[in-house]
């Protein structure tokens, strides 16, 4: 089981757990900045996916096209942390680096409101 | 400015727009432009923000490939800054022109000698321009752009119509 961490969406958390055996340089990049402070909005062209950027740089690692609600990918391009909440239309490879495991229908509620409100706050930490 | 300086200006730059929204972004929120006024600065600055991102990885990608050399990279990456900076200044992104000209004078200097450096810096401006691109997202409302303003047909945008 890899190392979990709480992201707090809005006033929703959610406990995430990090694939470190499939992605571990993203994985351990990721555990190194925790806590991590920004925000989110929502994805424009894939579906149900809310986005945030982080606050470093990684190389591709672990990349999948059709990912699964609940995956957590990072995207180079844009040093963004991708959580799919719902139906997805992939619109290009990410790195899938850890999953939520616990309350990603809290997650999902606020990610939908994203579509009218814009942005909300996140804070990812250490469990 | 050397390769420690622009580092240092870089570090700088991405921290003080990580936190808060920045002043630049206030200013193009708040300037219209006549006759389009807020929202197609928003945009254009939006994607002309995202493309250097993209951009600025592809030159990365370059130069850690050695396909393409350092100094004529680096040559790139100023001349793109500089032409950044001209298209920024209409909406008043002072704070992050001057942050592109000063990294342009850095490329110019070829203070990133080695593909490392360069890819290393490449991801650091990226980092801070997307940031400053993550911010207009944060305030423009995509899916109600959509909802609320349909493209124009022919009916009523002539130019559409076919040309005898």
């Amino acid at each position: 089981m890899g190392e979990r961490f709480v992201l707090t969406v809005g006033e929703e958390c959610a406990v995430c757990e990090l694939l470190d055996a499939q992605a571990p340089s993203i994985a351990r990049r990721f555990a190194e900045h925790l806590p991590i402070e920004s925000f989110a909005i929502h994805a424009k062209f894939a579906g149900g996916e809310m986005i945030v950027m982080l606050p470093f740089y990684a190389d591709p690692e672990n990349e999948i096209l059709t990912v699964s609600q609940g995956d957590i990918a990072y995207f180079p391009d844009m040093q963004t942390l991708c959580l799919f909440y719902g139906d997805v239309v992939p619109f290009g490879k990410v790195s899938v680096f850890a999953r939520v495991v616990e309350n990603l229908r809290g997650v999902r509620r606020i990610a939908e409101r994203l579509q009218e409100t814009v942005s909300v706050s996140v804070r990812a930490a250490r469990v | 400015m050397g390769r420690d300086d622009a580092i240092e200006r870089l570090n700088r730059f991405v921290e003080a727009v990580w936190t808060q929204e920045p002043a630049d972004i206030r200013r193009l929120r708040d300037t219209r432009l006549p006759p389009a006024g807020r929202w197609g600065g928003t945009l254009f600055a939006n994607l002309i923000l995202l493309w250097s991102g993209q951009n600025l990885q592809l030159f990365r990608r370059l130069a850690r490939e050695r396909t393409v050399p350092v100094d004529a990279l680096s040559a790139v990456v100023a001349a793109y800054l500089r032409q950044l900076s001209v298209w920024l200044a209409h909406w008043r992104m002072d704070d992050t022109c001057g942050f592109a000209d000063q990294l342009a004078g850095a490329f110019e200097a070829t203070a990133f000698r080695t593909p490392e450096e360069f890819g290393d810096a490449m991801a650091l401006l990226s980092l801070a321009l997307n940031r400053v691109q993550n911010w207009i997202d944060a305030y423009t409302p995509w899916v109600q752009l959509d909802t609320r303003l349909p493209a124009l047909s022919a009916e009523v945008a002539p130019g559409l119509a076919r040309q005898r």
